[in-house]
């Protein structure tokens, strides 16, 4: 019975182990491919064919084309330079918030913790979601997004989404190492708070944050598509994954459907986020001992 | 348990008031205001109807005054729809709304629940392991995917289900799967790990030495503990459905609170936007509550009601 268990379970640890690497092998893809687009050969972004739109993949349009008849394609490519763009640069600034914010009410008295914790509780109760929205429609038709500023304070914006995860993360691990042996040591050998948070926690912290933010990518990534694709994020001539999806869903009818149009886009990002998501498992995972499912 | 509640409705207050203030002065600030017509109609004529509507006054005894209406629940009319005011139109939406999330929400968490039994009950199974993809898929997949090829599949393919709309009891279940699947594969995650963890405690190996059988060890003595982390993420659960209703609501064209928020914060319409934005925020408050409430019913534990 135990024997007959046996090469099932370990054919299962096996693709527990290639799964992150087949993810990372994709992301890595989807990076290279997208820095690499304006040298690639592809159509460019404005060619109208009318007499070939809204039609089905072929040698000529591997992913067939839009309404348009541009190439759904190189629309794609096009679209993850923006998207990448957005999740990455939403992803630094949670970061940056995150980790300032955690590392401050974590590393100082425990009433300004306090303090600065019921502030994170309060934006967490908001349905921040609804307010970024607000604000997504302010920028869009004003001055800022006249002078071509509107992709960058939307990209700032994703980022003030999703950093209150990170600051509770960081706080509760600044706490706790910072009562460790090592910590107390370097208090002992005359090191000032602040140089112990910066040149001991700091860097203990690495793993904790890397995980954190393998949570938060995903989620930045799946947030602009959403903007985007209610019409208040990324605008035309910009294309994005989400802009494509909504272009898909104003085509969308039941005599001529254009499944092509609804698939790949969406296709593309889903599996960028299941990519995220797995190697994010993998690597809490691994740093979490006391995780069952090994 | 009353200062406890005392205490949560003090905080509810305080963020209800923050999250008014903020999305008053976010809209305000926006260019272009509700009367902004393709053709500009003349000074005088634009300045008569903002005075009509106190859009003149300085921003301050604005926002007094709007603080005022809302408090005694009575918004005034709509700016861009001049026959109608904002209560009745978020009277209308709101029941189908909460109807479509409600559903889903219920749905997801039941068959959450399920799928995470299920699957802690024979670890490392098949069973276990389409559960484990399922759950990933579930917070991979953009919900409009799933709408497209729900819509492509059982509404134009095979013709069963209505692809948008609001009129009969079928026309619910395309948009409610959309939106449950999310929770559902959330939910599936939690149980799963939950269970796995409680069931190798002693009270569990206590059940089993008294000749209990599996299955009935990780329903009668497991979820229960277990299923805290899912009440805990209650809150964040429903307010990614209301985020996902947005898109639903577009998408089927349902006739619920989430279209007149995007269009309202498209052309200005101040009081209907803050009014979808305050509905928004108590209902988030009242069921990060029950999701505190069910807590402490689920673990008494730690009931220090802080």
């Amino acid at each position: 019975m135990i024997a007959s268990l046996q090469p099932h379970k370990s054919r299962w640890r096996q693709t527990r182990k290639t799964l992150p690497v087949l993810s990372l092998a994709w992301l890595t893809l989807v990076v290279l491919i997208s820095i690499l687009t304006p040298a690639l050969p592809l159509e460019p972004i404005d060619s109208v064919d009318p007499e070939q739109a809204i039609s089905a993949p072929s040698i000529h349009h591997w992913f067939g084309t839009d309404v348009l008849g541009r190439d759904l394609f190189s629309r794609i490519l096009r679209g993850s330079r923006i998207s990448l763009a957005c999740a990455l640069a939403g992803a630094a600034t949670a970061l940056l918030v995150g980790v300032a914010w955690g590392l401050i009410a974590g590393g100082g008295s425990r009433q300004r913790d306090n303090v600065m914790m019921r502030f994170v509780d309060l934006v967490d109760s908001i349905p921040l979601v609804f307010l970024v929205i607000l604000v997504a429609s302010v920028v869009r038709g004003s001055v800022i997004e006249e002078s071509g500023g509107g992709l960058g304070v939307f990209f700032v914006i994703l980022g003030f989404v999703y950093w209150t995860p990170m600051a509770r993360v960081v706080r509760g691990e600044t706490i706790s190492l910072a009562n460790r042996e090592w910590a107390l040591a370097a208090t002992a050998l005359g090191s000032s708070p602040q140089r112990i948070l910066r040149k001991e926690i700091l860097p203990n912290l690495v793993p904790t944050i890397l995980v954190t933010l393998t949570l938060i990518i995903p989620r930045v990534l799946l947030f602009e598509a959403f903007l985007s694709f209610l019409g208040l994020g990324v605008q035309s001539p910009h294309v994005s994954w989400g802009t494509l999806a909504r272009d898909a869903f104003e085509v969308l009818n039941p005599v001529n459907t254009a499944w092509w149009l609804v698939l790949y886009p969406s296709l593309v990002l889903a599996m960028s986020l299941l990519a995220l998501n797995i190697i994010g498992d993998a690597l809490r995972s691994d740093l979490d001992p006391k995780d069952a499912t090994k | 348990m009353t200062p406890f509640l005392v205490r949560r409705f003090a905080s509810a207050t305080l963020t209800i008031w923050a999250v008014f203030t903020l999305s008053f002065f976010i809209i305000r600030s926006a260019p272009g205001g509700p009367f902004d017509l393709e053709r500009e109609p003349a000074p005088d004529i634009k300045a008569a109807i903002e005075a009509r509507y106190d859009l003149d006054l300085p921003l301050w005894k604005q926002y007094v005054q709007q603080g005022w209406l809302w408090l005694t629940l009575d918004p005034g009319p709509s700016l861009r729809q001049p026959d109608h005011d904002v209560a009745t139109i978020l009277s209308q939406g709101f029941p189908v709304s909460v109807l479509l999330g409600g559903w889903a929400l219920v749905t997801g968490i039941l068959a959450g629940l399920a799928l995470g039994i299920l699957s802690a009950w024979r670890p490392g199974s098949w069973i276990d392991r389409s559960v484990v993809l399922f759950a990933s898929l579930g917070i991979s997949l953009p919900m409009y995917l799933i709408a497209g090829l729900l819509i492509m599949t059982f509404s134009f393919h095979w013709n069963l289900l209505p692809p948008a709309g609001w009129t009969s009891l079928a026309s619910l279940v395309l948009p409610m799967t959309c939106l449950a699947l999310a929770p559902a594969a959330q939910v599936a995650r939690l149980t799963r790990s939950g269970l796995l963890e409680t069931s190798s405690e002693d009270f569990a190996r206590t059940a089993k030495a008294k000749g209990r059988s599996p299955l009935s060890i990780l329903i009668l003595h497991c979820l229960r503990p277990a299923s805290i982390p899912v009440a805990s993420t209650l809150g964040p659960t429903a307010a990614a459905l209301l985020t996902g209703s947005l898109v639903v609501e577009q998408i089927f064209a349902i006739p619920g609170i989430g279209m007149h928020f995007v269009q309202g914060a498209m052309n200005r319409d101040y009081p209907l936007v803050l009014g979808v934005v305050l509905l928004y925020t108590v209902l988030l408050q009242v069921l990060t509550l029950i999701g505190d409430l069910l807590i402490m019913w689920l673990d008494p534990r730690g009931s220090d009601m802080r």
